[in-house]
């Protein structure tokens, strides 16, 4: 599977943030034999490790988040119609007319009901929040009760396709596409050269407040980490700078919750492997995992390393495949770089 | 070229690229659906598809043939290319009605008769919106449409100012034993299945037609400029059944009572903002419905027009009539109908006119 | 049960000030469990051991905190101005009796003339009848608590009063423990009477992280939707006892709803589902403490939460108390 392939594997699974489990067999699937080990945490975290052959190796935590946003069932109504909530930060703007799935007893697709225009004010561009609206079925009531219980996980319906100059659009790249470019990297490196076992973790309910990353790395017990997600790249309806565009390659985030001296080595092997690399500044918290295992145990040095995507949160995230190439080959020197184990191993 | 059948007939026209002044597609299509079983066809100078089925047998007047003419549209709201910036983005301005609450996000294949490109609507992460944004939809005009280019050259090589675009959306069954249709234009498209065959039935049963028949497969409805009329004008009929649409706004409307609901058949309008329809036609409809034992619903509310209007208004006037198929989330990416709706409107065009009172 | 929560509603205790309660639950839970402890935050913990081989640490846990006022400053007059401890409801808070830790009895009033909608910390008083400032300093002093009266009524087939938030899931832990205690216990179940639920789930982060469960399960009560003009929510009070699915500060665990549906249609268990849109409870800590555990809550569905008049049906309570020693006794 070529890094193109493995992104659209992983998002394309259904994995809205407290379901991850739904997924747990076609992940293992996806991820055959490039792993050593792999196990769900009890908090539901995925995790899969690389060994270095090594008696006593340090052990390097690579995370990230395998939860997407999407919804969740709430209630019924009279046609054939799911009332949703969101489970984390849902686009109400996106909502009328979109596709979803909806994974109940059996997976059937639903359709966001829109205004009627006999009842559409001229003019009238209000979004209603997302308790006023209803998911179309197309399924009797009584049957819809028993085939999709309170609690069922809906989200996007995902499709990919790729725009000029090699753009890939399609849902849930946050965080699989990072998720990919780990295993991907990761993958390259002969269990040889790897200088720590790897712990790659698909951490769990990070759309809801990065719950899951916290717990898996106080049971991991790394020496350091590598905590990748995406994030917004500029577009045109965004005020100020253009920053973190896409095709600036990856983003390293220089942050007070992160460790300054391994932020700065990671650049500086960026740098010296040809990858492109630009710094962005994050004066406060992070918003990712990272915010949760730099203060794990007695500390763990983390360096935040991101991926610019256009459209977040929606079901069409954009991404640059250069970009998250350049994002793989990082993971697989931070396994290999002696200068940095050196500093961080304990 | 193949003939395609039933939701999959519906399927097929769907599918096509078709925004008002931009039909060539779906005539083409649509010609290839009938050119077996009309006794002539045209395309007009406005780009309608007019097709005639003579009549015969014992009722018919040859010397005066009564002319009825049957049309629906065969376009779609869309949008067109309005100018390019800087970094490749694309700005755009909607053709027809399109709420920019279904717009925003969505996936768009813009292009003309020719080329296809994909894009879509960018859309700022909710992460980035101001608690007043999340409140409103984006106007259209304000939209963006990523195509991939990194550049203004890199779009315009690809599209020019003038190129169309509608919803890239693929056409399926939905809903239990996918009893429903899902999918872009089923507003206009519906209609137009329903005329490929209609026509096909009465070839097949080698029916007697008391009159002249002319469907006309008109272009330009979603716009202001009618295409219908010029077509009505063409045909100068004696009568006009419209095929239609009507929202259903059974889902979530305020007033379900007063909704045209899915499922419960053609809807018979008595009047809408455009036109009064003839009141015996409508008598007359809703008379052999009930004799044919074909499924209708009257329309209690008079939102929104069709194509009536402006046949009624042509040359010395036409009597209308409209009948509509229910459809919910009209002018978006995913319009649902039911596919017995779509069947009631079928034999209901075939009981009106095999009657003989029109 | 009755008795049981009387005597829980009967000692205020706000949040950071749980002595009091905390003591007269050590009462009724002592006898029941192995060992008792309170942790450095104040937390009560009561240990139950198990007899299986392979047994498990199922941490049980509900609050022992409430909401209430705390004492800021004295005016000349004698009125006492407070600070709020945890989301107070001014609409159920003005014009009733207060009680303070001291037991002062007193009224909350808004400011003369505040329209309704903003009634706030900044402008309610307690009047205590103190003539001046002097006065009131004899009964009460700065950092004190006040809490609106506690009570217990049967009304019809409910009961209400205040704080059934979060007493009533005291209650269920403690016959819980009565129940475990007349059978032989498989796993190792720890209760814990949690501190600073109100305040942002304090208490049972810490807790949590100590006791390592491989199992939480939260006892709180939960919103309902069958009162005129509540939000919708597919919850009633009388509809059984409710496994939470998630609430506003976590998706409860997969496997834990799962199991205590099954537990609940096996045993012949009243049960519902709830989905909580807002609100946080003690799952939140447990799930996300330490190495983090499979979390889940069971609600009690209680009308008017956070008022002077939290209803809630004894047959609920009951049920919540049969589910959790079925899921105890079978995970």
């Amino acid at each position: 599977m070529n890094l193109k392939e493995l992104i659209i594997s992983l998002s394309s699974l259904m994995s809205v943030t407290g379901y991850e489990s739904y997924s747990t067999d076609k992940l293992v699937e996806i991820m055959g034999k490039k792993f050593d080990e792999s196990y769900v945490d009890n908090i539901g975290n995925h995790i899969f490790v690389k060994k270095c052959g090594k008696e006593n190796a340090p052990r390097i935590l690579i995370d990230c988040h395998f939860d997407e946003i999407g919804m969740m069932v709430t209630g019924y109504k009279k046609g054939g119609f799911l009332k949703v909530t969101n489970v984390g930060g849902v686009d109400t703007r996106l909502l009328p007319s979109s596709e979803v799935v909806i994974f109940g007893k059996e997976t059937i697709s639903g359709i966001f009901a829109t205004t009627p225009e006999s009842d559409r004010r001229f003019g009238d561009d209000s979004l209603k929040p997302i308790d006023q609206l209803v998911i179309d079925t197309g399924y009797p009531d009584d049957e819809l009760k028993e085939l999709c219980p309170l609690g069922t996980p809906v989200s996007y319906k995902g499709e990919y396709h790729l725009l000029k100059n090699d753009k890939l659009v399609g849902k849930a790249f946050d965080d699989k596409a990072c998720g990919a470019c780990a295993v991907y990297g990761i993958d390259a490196v002969d269990s040889l050269d790897l200088v720590a076992d790897v712990y790659f973790v698909f951490a769990t309910r990070e759309e809801i407040g990065c719950v899951g990353a916290g717990p898996a790395a106080y049971g991991i017990d790394p020496d350091y980490a590598l905590v990748m997600d995406v994030t917004n790249s500029w577009i045109p309806e965004m005020t100020g700078m253009k920053w973190t565009a896409i095709g600036t390659g990856v983003s390293i985030d220089i942050s007070p919750v992160t460790n300054r001296k391994l932020t700065k080595m990671t650049a500086k092997l960026c740098e010296e492997k040809g990858i492109k690399y630009t710094l962005r500044a994050s004066p406060g918290s992070t918003g990712t995992d990272a915010n949760s295992t730099g203060t794990v145990r007695e500390g763990i040095p983390t360096v935040l390393c991101s991926l610019p995507l256009r459209n977040m949160h929606t079901a069409n995230e954009l991404l640059l495949l250069d970009d998250a190439k350049a994002l793989a080959d990082l993971v697989s020197e931070f396994i290999k770089s002696k200068e940095i184990a050196e500093v961080f191993a304990r | 070229m193949k003939k395609y059948y039933g939701t999959e007939l519906v399927g097929k026209l769907s599918e096509l690229f078709g925004p008002s002044g931009c039909e060539g597609n779906v005539a083409e299509f649509i010609i290839s659906q009938i050119d077996d079983c009309c006794d002539a066809y045209c395309t007009d100078r406005a780009g309608n598809v007019i097709a005639k089925m003579c009549g015969s047998g014992l009722e018919y007047n040859a010397a005066e043939p009564r002319k009825v003419m049957v049309c629906a549209h065969m376009d779609e709201v869309g949008v067109m290319i309005r100018d390019f910036d800087e970094d490749g983005y694309i700005k755009i301005a909607p053709i027809g009605s399109i709420d920019p609450r279904v717009l925003c996000g969505r996936n768009l294949v813009l292009g003309d008769e020719d080329k296809r490109i994909e894009g879509i609507v960018a859309s700022k992460a909710i992460h980035m919106q101001s608690p007043e944004e999340r409140k409103h939809a984006t106007p259209i005009y304000k939209m963006n449409v990523d195509i991939g280019a990194n550049t203004e050259s890199e779009a315009r090589a690809e599209l020019d100012i003038g190129d169309v675009g509608v919803f890239a959306s693929n056409f399926s069954l939905f809903g239990k034993d996918g009893r429903y249709m899902k999918g872009k234009a089923l507003d206009g498209r519906i209609p137009c299945a329903a005329m490929i065959e209609i026509m096909r039935s009465f070839r097949e049963s080698a029916k007697a037609l008391p009159c002249d028949v002319y469907f006309a497969f008109t272009c330009c409805e979603e716009t202001s400029f009618s295409a219908t009329r010029v077509a009505a004008q063409t045909i100068k009929p004696d009568a006009a059944i419209v095929l239609d649409s009507v929202e259903a706004g059974d889902a979530v409307s305020g007033e379900p009572s007063c909704a045209v609901k899915l499922g419960e058949g053609v809807a018979i309008s008595f009047a809408d903002r455009g036109a009064i329809y003839d009141r015996r036609l409508t008598e007359l409809a809703i008379q052999e419905a009930e004799n044919g034992n074909v499924k209708y619903q009257i329309k209690k509310t008079t939102s929104g027009k069709t194509g009536a209007v402006n046949i009624q208004r042509a040359c010395e006037g036409v009597k209308v009539i409209s009948l509509a198929v229910p459809v919910r989330y009209m002018h978006s990416a995913s319009c649902v109908a039911d596919s017995e709706d779509y069947i009631s409107l079928k034999n209901f065009v075939y009981t009106m006119i095999t009657a003989n009172k029109i | 049960m009755l008795n049981i929560l009387k005597a829980l509603n009967n000692c205020p205790s706000i949040s950071g000030r749980e002595h009091s309660i905390s003591n007269k639950i050590m009462g009724y839970i002592a006898p029941l469990t192995d060992k008792v402890y309170e942790d450095a935050m104040g937390n009560l913990i009561a240990v139950k051991c198990g007899s299986a081989e392979d047994k498990k640490k199922i941490m049980l846990c509900a609050h022992m905190d409430e909401i209430g006022f705390m004492v800021t400053h004295i005016e000349e007059s004698g009125m006492i101005r407070v600070t709020t401890i945890g989301g107070i409801n001014f609409v159920s808070a003005c014009f009733s009796y207060v009680v303070s830790e001291r037991g002062v009895k007193g009224v909350l009033v808004p400011n003369a003339g505040v329209p309704a909608a903003e009634i706030k910390a900044e402008n309610v008083y307690i009047d205590i009848g103190a003539k001046d400032k002097k006065e009131a300093e004899k009964k009460v002093k700065l950092g004190d608590f006040f809490v609106a009266e506690p009570s217990v009524e049967k009304i019809g087939k409910r009961i209400c009063g205040r704080p059934m938030d979060d007493r009533i899931g005291c209650v269920a832990l403690i016959k819980i423990a009565e129940k475990l205690s007349e059978t032989e216990c498989k796993n190792d179940v720890y209760f814990c009477f949690s501190v600073q639920e109100e305040v942002g789930i304090r208490g049972s982060l810490t807790a949590a992280f100590a006791i390592a469960a491989d199992y939480g399960i939260a006892f709180d009560v939960t919103a309902t939707g069958d009162t005129p003009g509540s939000k919708p929510m597919e919850c009633s009070i009388g509809g059984g006892a409710a496994i939470k699915i998630k609430d506003s500060s976590v998706i409860c665990d997969k496997l834990v709803v799962d199991k205590m549906i099954e537990l609940a249609k096996e045993n012949d268990i009243k049960y519902q589902c709830e989905i909580l849109l807002a609100g946080g409870t003690d799952t939140a800590s447990m799930q996300r403490a330490g190495a983090g555990a499979h979390a889940g809550a069971i609600s009690i569905p209680t009308r008017y939460i956070h008022s002077n008049v939290e209803m809630i049906d004894s047959g609920d309570v009951n049920a919540c108390v049969d589910l959790a020693v079925a899921f105890v006794q079978n995970v």
